[in-house]
């Protein structure tokens, strides 16, 4: 949000960020093509063409910035004002670490550097029991965020230098314990098997605490106590999470599915090519009817008569077509490189889109990693299957919950058991993962916004009405807040109209802004202050 | 008999906050993101203008919150006109708040109707009050945007109100 809203490719014409990339390259035109048709070279069409979608990303930010602003800071404030005031505290910390008026669009850069690129700090134990998970959690999180706003002076220099160093001399960077490590060490997916580990101790021996069911009566308590102690002598280590397996699954997470229909095609034998109808848009906005593109491409030998011979087999008479962007940026892939996929049984053929429409060639890890993302490996599929958002495995637990009895369940000694007091806390458990959680996400803001106000009463108005209380002084205020939130996102403001009108805010709701050495921004993390204090 | 209710500031305070408490959104989606956040940040801005205008035509008569009301209007209009398949949708929004601030302004402003008059020693009670102000709301915005400025700016409303004791009625 605070890159959609911030981050105008104007503000640094040598940087492009990457959702201005992603949105660029939703547009398909050849800059080949442009090249030859005004007689320049490939490298000036590049630069014109950046100039020209910039200054249209740049107009749209600027014209709808103020209306999407208000939006999330209003109608659908429990989803964004906490983590967005949060944001804005830790770049106005930054700024004071500084002391420089970091703009904008540099601050994205660092933000979204460090949530990509950050070590498994805000991660807690995930064999802990539930409550104890719940609380830590948000302590973590919350402890995450403060070594952000605690990042060094030259670390955030080093970072901003980063984007002026020439593509081939960059070295990987990443964040380790809340300082900038540039040795240029490597993903650590040994972690990943190490949170593996721990999802397999949970509820193990002494983890698993017969208290955590206040209705269960001595005999549940003492079955529950049992299943834990007979776990103990399990071993809790994952065979199938190991590093080379994380590394599959989440290494292909780097290409972003976009859209993904069914068409129909046609192969003309004579020309080597292949015709597509791709259904763009189910409804237009204004008309309400649905558009359609027509895609023709030409394909090699091999690869057309290899399609020929799926049709003659008698295969489906639709492609898959997939429109995908790459969200690496490293060496020869660049992010927000748009590509269009079309996949006929294991028949797969990947042409570029946006600026590099017209080019044939991609990249071979590229290549390799689209087709790991779109037709995934069995274990990848049983894995996706298992863990999607309707949660079948949650969704199973319950419904075997709730076709049994769990008043007298046979302990096999030829005896009865009621564990229905265990069995009632896991269904619970199980809703709650069903549910959207509005408690939890309340919790998270709470915790959030502590840190950037402290525990103040504008802290708990907010955490309550958001800014309400600006439009109930005046409907004008809270626009006139929000035109200062947004113009102080790019850099600090310097001028006496901000100054009278954040007294009438400070009047009503409280200290919002303060004014820095840069001038007016938003007060950085009250959490700092206390603990410097 | 004939009562003119005199609206007080807060009788159009609790009206506009029953209005500006109305904030549909539109949930037909699966995507994690808010949909058109920027067409409903302008309805919100839209709304702004139009409470502007209210609060104005109460404060200072309609005379001189005319061009306000002119403002709000256009701007209702303009956004109606980009909305495209969600006009119909935002329209109905605007319908929807105007005509929770009329029910909250009339309500509110119900609450200092005398619950008994005396008179001559004896205490006649309420038996039925009437709202003798017309008020036709329609499907135009425009009109209904005017309409219940017109209300706000005159500042009162007109009732009958029944009072009567012990089978006698007052007149």
């Amino acid at each position: 949000m605070f890159g959609e809203l911030t981050a105008d490719p104007e503000l640094d014409k040598e940087w492009q960020s990457p959702v201005a990339a992603a949105i660029n390259n939703l547009w398909d035109r050849g800059l080949a093509s442009q090249a030859e048709e005004k007689k320049i070279s490939i490298a000036e069409a590049h630069r014109l063409d950046q100039i020209e979608t910039d200054a249209l990303i740049a107009a749209a930010i600027r014209k709808q910035g103020e209306n999407h602003l208000r939006t999330y800071m209003t109608r659908s404030r429990h989803k964004y004002l906490a983590g967005y005031m949060t944001v804005r505290s830790l770049v106005s910390q930054w700024r004071k670490t500084l002391a420089a008026p970091l703009r904008g669009d540099q601050a994205f850069r660092v933000l979204l550097h460090m949530t990509r690129f950050g070590d498994f700090g805000a991660f807690p134990d995930f064999g802990l029991p539930v409550k104890e998970f719940e609380k830590e959690v948000i302590e973590r999180h919350v402890e995450w965020i403060r070594s952000m706003a605690n990042v060094s002076r030259s670390d955030l220099e080093e970072m901003l230098k980063q984007d002026q160093t020439p593509r081939d001399e960059r070295k990987p960077v990443r964040w380790v314990n809340g300082s900038l490590d540039t040795s240029g060490v490597e993903e650590d997916w040994q972690v990943v098997k190490k949170l593996a580990d721990q999802c397999l101790s949970s509820l193990v021996g002494e983890r698993a605490n017969v208290e955590r069911v206040p209705e269960a009566d001595e005999i549940c308590q003492a079955v529950m106590a049992a299943v834990a102690e007979g776990l103990t002598g399990k071993t809790n280590e994952s065979r199938l999470f190991q590093p080379g397996v994380a590394q599959e699954v989440y290494s292909r997470l780097v290409i972003l599915p976009l859209a993904q229909t069914a068409s129909a095609f046609w192969l003309c034998e004579k020309d080597r090519t292949v015709v597509c109808v791709i259904c763009s848009r189910e409804q237009d906005s204004d008309s309400g009817t649905p558009s359609y593109d027509l895609l023709t491409y030409p394909l090699d030998d091999e690869d057309f008569l290899a399609l020929k011979a799926k049709v003659q087999e008698g295969g489906p008479r639709r492609m898959t077509t997939t429109r995908v962007i790459d969200l690496l940026d490293y060496q020869d892939r660049y992010v927000g490189a748009n590509f269009i996929v079309f996949q006929h049984e294991d028949w797969t053929y990947i042409q570029p889109r946006g600026v590099l429409f017209g080019l044939s060639n991609v990249e071979e890890s590229l290549h390799d990693t689209i087709l790991s993302r779109l037709s995934p490996s069995p274990m990848i599929q049983d894995l996706e299957a298992l863990n999607n958002e309707s949660h079948p495995c949650v969704q199973r637990t319950i419904s075997w919950i709730e076709n049994n009895d769990w008043t007298n369940v046979d302990s096999e000694q030829g005896w009865g058991v009621d564990i229905d007091a265990w069995a009632q806390r896991v269904h619970k458990l199980g809703k709650q993962v069903l549910s959207v959680n509005l408690p939890d996400v309340e919790k998270t803001s709470r915790a959030l916004l502590r840190f950037v106000y402290g525990d103040s009463e504008l802290a708990k108005t907010i955490e309550t009405d958001g800014f309400q209380a600006l439009a109930d002084a005046d409907p004008p205020m809270l626009q006139d807040f929000l035109q200062a939130l947004l113009a102080t996102a790019t850099t600090p403001v310097n001028d006496t109209q901000f100054e009278s009108m954040n007294q009438t805010i400070t009047q009503i709701m409280g200290p919002l802004f303060e004014l820095t050495n840069n001038g007016w921004d938003v007060v950085s993390p009250k959490a700092l202050e206390r603990k410097e204090s | 008999m004939h009562i003119s209710i005199v609206a007080s500031r807060t009788d159009l305070d609790q009206a506009l906050k029953a209005a500006r408490a109305f904030n549909p959104i539109d949930q037909d989606t699966q995507l994690h993101a808010t949909t058109h956040a920027g067409l409903w940040g302008r309805l919100d801005s839209v709304w702004d203008s139009i409470e502007s205008a209210l609060r104005k035509g109460y404060k200072l008569g309609a005379g001189a919150a005319r061009s306000a009301l002119d403002s709000a209007i256009a701007q209702a209009d303009q956004l109606i006109a980009e909305a495209g398949s969600l006009a119909n949708q935002f329209q109905e929004a605007l319908l929807e708040k105007l005509q929770l601030f009329v029910k909250g302004f009339i309500n509110s402003a119900l609450q200092r109707v005398p619950e008994s008059l005396t008179i001559a020693g004896r205490e006649f009670r309420i038996s039925k009050v009437t709202c003798t102000q017309k008020m036709v709301l329609t499907g135009s915005l425009e009109m209904n945007v005017t309409k219940v400025f017109e209300l706000a700016s005159a500042g009162e409303l007109e009732l009958a109100v029944d009072y009567e004791i012990e089978g006698l009625r007052k007149p």
